[in-house]
């Protein structure tokens, strides 16, 4: 008999989530940086700061694998197998958009004119929080857990991905914006600067619609 | 009696498989205490050994009965009790050298399927099919196939009731002040009422609820207002207000490990012994059809070997299921301790001979059902059931081979 009771608890999946989401965070936020020293033009500096995104999404690949290794098929769970699988498959993709941000960046030397500075900033400040708030919301995983999944902690959470979505409305608003502003300037700058900054800034966008994603699939699995 | 060599193969055989249900099975039904560390590993053993000793002294004979005299039908053997000794200590030998066998492979085998298999082996090699009650049989195997269930049942509901009043709230801390003291009450009630119940089984002639109850009543109240007082301290506000409850959880948690401990010694004391008190009432008599109570004596020893078995071994088994299961929170742990442990004595009271084990699987499977923890890994009821399998023909087998030796030899 020996152990029985103790192979029918499997690990649950909530901790190791949360230790993903901070790694993506931490890979995300360093995209502050990079935009800083990409409008100042260090090119070394930039490739330290790509190299470092970069590891950190291979860091954080490697906590979604190890979770999705330990999520056999015949785990019964408080959580839909399958809604956690896709939750962090999106919020896998914050990273690697991030990492998409950070290549771009690296991929070709591109002076940011001076008129782009605050739009660029203001986006991923923007871009940032809304990752921000979506760390938050799975901050509170624990509590709807411990709670079994009470009506409150529901409320909560659901509270806070609409937080989420309304960050995520305004780096799309910002981004637009911005793009405005760059094809202001398409008569002073090379089109090929032009097409690149549209899609840093592109891409920029999309870590914050992965940040909402995440927060959709957060929705399913309370909705259940 | 004592001078007869085979009794003392037969003493020593039982006090092995005590010994062996104290090392594995008690931890198996207490681990979540220890995972949820709302018990220190010490003070587990501790209240393993008190607990499972008095569960086997005190309500040990309903169980212990049946395996004795409930499957086997011993008139067949009036002319020849020596055959019906020679069986017993057949049943014995082959249930533990399956068990043994079982434990070095790793196996979750029970050794209540695997007496009660040993017992249907020699009833078939003995008297034939025809002296095997196979009434009883059938009922004790429904037993093995609802006890879980009826287990995952329970605390399924006893966890959304709680999950109701104390979690699912505006505020879990209010609900708990108001509902903790009643709750504790309750399982102190329960408890008692059982231990007392058994107290005064054995010590009066007369026998009624009457007084247990009171006693326990009495109890209750008296552990309803401590936690009342204990839970005022408290302040209102409901910052962390789940781990307060899960901490005042632990209270109820080392109540509930109590009673599952109390509720195995109850049950499985009978694996050891069953056949012992079989054996005895022959040679007490030298008439197999006998009613003959099951002595004392034979309870306390049944006891004495699950103590043994929990103070050596079980504190490594113990130690081990604790580190693993450390994702269970206490108010779920308690529930599932509490739903198994009341399942067992149910069926202790009706005879019913169940693992303790499976009655706690079954349990936490209802707590998941309730979303009340993370994941659970199903596959063990697979291998629950393969053990099932496997263990009734093979501890059979045994036990017809260990008969013809014996039969052969003596």
């Amino acid at each position: 008999m020996r152990d029985i009771i103790a192979k029918l608890f499997h690990k649950s999946p909530f901790e190791a989530l949360y230790k993903h989401m901070l790694k993506v965070k931490e890979c995300s936020d360093l995209l502050k940086p990079l935009i800083e020293t990409f409008i100042s033009g260090d090119r070394e500096l930039i490739d330290e700061q790509v190299k470092a995104i970069s590891d950190l999404e291979h860091e954080a690949d490697i906590i979604k694998n190890e979770i999705r290794e330990h999520l056999p098929y015949h785990l019964f769970m408080s959580i839909d197998r399958s809604d956690i699988l896709w939750f962090l498959k999106q919020e896998d993709a914050i990273a690697d958009s991030a990492e998409d941000v950070a290549r771009l960046i690296e991929m070709r030397e591109t002076e940011v004119p001076s008129e782009l500075e605050e739009n660029l900033m203001e986006l991923v400040d923007k871009v940032l929080e809304t990752v921000d708030s979506l760390k938050t919301t799975t901050s509170n995983i624990k509590l709807l857990s411990q709670s079994s999944f009470s009506k409150k902690e529901e409320e909560k959470i659901s509270d806070l991905i609409k937080n989420i979505d309304k960050k995520e409305f305004e780096a799309d608003v910002i981004q637009q914006n911005a793009t405005k502003n760059l094809f202001l300037l398409e008569e002073k700058i090379d089109p090929v600067s032009i097409f690149i900054l549209m899609k840093i800034m592109k891409e920029l966008g999309s870590v914050a619609d992965h940040a909402q994603n995440t927060g959709d699939r957060l929705r399913c699995i309370i909705a259940r | 009696m004592l001078e007869n060599p085979l009794f003392i193969v037969a003493v020593a055989v039982g006090l092995y498989m005590a010994v062996n249900i104290g090392a594995n099975d008690v931890a198996n039904a207490m681990g979540t205490s220890v995972g949820a560390r709302s018990l220190s590993l010490r003070k587990a053993i501790i209240l393993a050994a008190i607990f499972s000793f008095f569960g086997a002294l005190l309500l040990g004979s309903y169980v212990t009965e049946t395996i004795s005299k409930g499957v086997i039908d011993s008139t067949y053997f009036v002319d020849k009790p020596s055959f019906f000794i020679y069986g017993m200590i057949a049943v014995l030998l082959g249930s533990s050298i399956w068990i043994t066998i079982a434990t070095y492979l790793k196996l979750p085998v029970s050794t209540t399927h695997s007496v009660v298999g040993a017992l249907i082996g020699f009833g078939l090699i003995g008297p034939g099919s025809g002296g095997i009650n196979w009434r009883v049989v059938i009922n004790i195997v429904l037993s093995w196939v609802f006890s879980p269930i009826i287990g995952a049942l329970a605390s399924y509901f006893l966890f959304i009731l709680i999950k109701k009043r104390i979690l699912d709230v505006p505020r879990p801390l209010k609900s708990l002040k108001k509902e903790g003291p009643l709750l504790l009450g309750i399982v102190l009630f329960i408890l008692s009422t059982a231990f007392i119940g058994g107290c005064f089984k054995r010590l009066s002639n007369n026998f009624t609820l009457f007084y247990p109850i009171g006693i326990s009543l009495g109890v209750a109240i008296v552990g309803g207002v401590g936690a009342y007082f204990s839970l005022k301290r408290y302040s209102l506000n409901e910052e962390n207000a789940y781990e307060k409850v899960e901490n005042f959880s632990k209270i109820l948690q080392i109540l509930s490990a109590s009673y599952v401990a109390f509720a195995l010694g109850t049950n499985d004391v009978a694996n050891a012994v069953g056949p012992i008190a079989a054996i005895i009432s022959v040679l007490k008599t030298q008439e197999v059809y006998s009613q003959v109570c099951v002595p004392l004596w034979i309870l306390a020893l049944g006891g004495a070997g699950l103590v043994i078995g929990i103070s050596v071994w079980g504190y490594r088994v113990m130690e081990t299921i604790g580190k693993k299961i450390t994702e269970i929170m206490p108010t779920r742990g308690f529930v599932a301790e509490f739903s198994a442990a009341t399942v067992v004595l149910i069926c202790s009271r009706l005879g019913m001979p169940i693992s303790t084990t499976h009655a706690s699987v079954g349990a936490v499977i209802g707590i998941g059902m309730a979303r009340g923890v993370g994941a659970l890994n199903l596959r063990v009821i697979r291998n629950i059931i393969f053990s099932w399998l496997f263990t009734l023909p093979i501890a059979a087998g045994l036990t017809m081979g260990v008969y013809r030796i014996l039969i052969a030899i003596l």
